[in-house]
């Protein structure tokens, strides 16, 4: 009887260790998943960030005139210029499956597509909002726009 | 000591060792948390005001509302309400953010105050009509919650 006891008392012990472990393993894989969802997050919105940064450092979008280098300022003719050229091949390296439009907001609305490679499958696309100026040389003012960047993967 | 003492301390180290593993991954998995960068906000708190400062409204610039409103006391709705739009932008992210020229009615503030946790703030002095006074542009982003 004693014998008995001793043995179940072993294998209860045995069951409720696996039971942490299971249990241990499970909150682990949990935390861990969630960890690595909010690093992918991180790291795409880094990545877009980073890709809009080069936009508004390109030549072909960027104002020219003097003691505006510090300014996020996109010119509107090449702005509207650039979506006219027809190979934009050589521009999918760098901007890769994504459109970029210009909002502007104030004084008046205006829409500007510069840039459209959008797939036609896709599984994801973000949008990335950055406040910036757009300079008119034709008028020499400079408007309130939104660059809005969507990306496709 | 008899063998049933040996086997509850040999049960009681094991337990011991069981808490060490599980405060040594908790602590371990508590240092990898990874803290939402501010870096970001910092760069939309910046790149907004500056973009503000520079635009050019139909009749004139809108710094030279703020200065108008901060040094005349005059035209401060109308910078409220420029400053309004062109703060939306902060709406399409959902951000909570508190914009102020200090020393004028001109406050705007969307689920954010000096209570909430701020993440990033971004300020630019301006310099009034006369030259030797200034206005101060606050834009600070709280915390989303």
């Amino acid at each position: 009887m004693k014998a008995q006891f001793r043995s179940m008392e072993t294998i209860v012990i045995i069951i409720v260790i696996t039971i942490l472990f299971i249990m241990g393993y499970a909150i682990y894989s949990n935390i861990n998943t969630a960890q690595l969802e909010r690093k992918n997050v991180l790291f795409e919105e880094s990545r877009q960030a980073r890709l809009n940064n080069v936009i508004l450092s390109l030549d072909e979008f960027k104002c020219s005139i003097l003691d505006i280098e510090d300014i996020s300022c996109i010119d509107k003719f090449k702005a509207e210029a650039f979506f006219e050229i027809q190979n934009q091949t050589i521009y999918e390296e760098i901007l890769g499956n994504s459109v970029i439009q210009v909002q502007i907001t104030i004084p008046i609305q205006e829409n500007i597509t510069v840039y459209n490679n959008s797939p036609t499958n896709f599984t994801r696309e973000n949008s990335l909002f950055t406040p910036v100026n757009v300079y008119d040389p034709a008028t020499d003012k400079m408007s309130f726009a939104i660059l809005k960047t969507t990306f496709y993967e | 000591m008899n063998k049933h003492g040996q086997t509850e301390i040999i049960g009681l180290a094991f337990v011991i060792m069981l808490a060490v593993i599980g405060l040594l991954f908790y602590v371990s998995l508590s240092n990898n948390e990874i803290r939402t960068p501010d870096i970001r906000e910092e760069q939309l708190a910046g790149s907004m005001i500056t973009a503000m400062i520079n635009t050019d409204l139909q009749d004139g610039k809108y710094i030279d509302l703020i200065r108008d409103c901060a040094a005349r006391s005059r035209n401060c709705d109308m910078t409220r309400d420029y400053s309004e739009q062109m703060l939306s932008i902060l709406d399409l992210y959902g951000q909570p953010y508190w914009y102020r020229v200090e020393g004028t009615t001109v406050e705007i503030q969307k689920e954010c105050d000096a209570s909430k946790e701020t993440v990033a703030v971004a300020t630019q002095q301006i310099t009034l009509f006369g030259g030797s006074e200034y206005a101060t542009i606050i834009l600070s982003l709280c915390r989303k919650l």
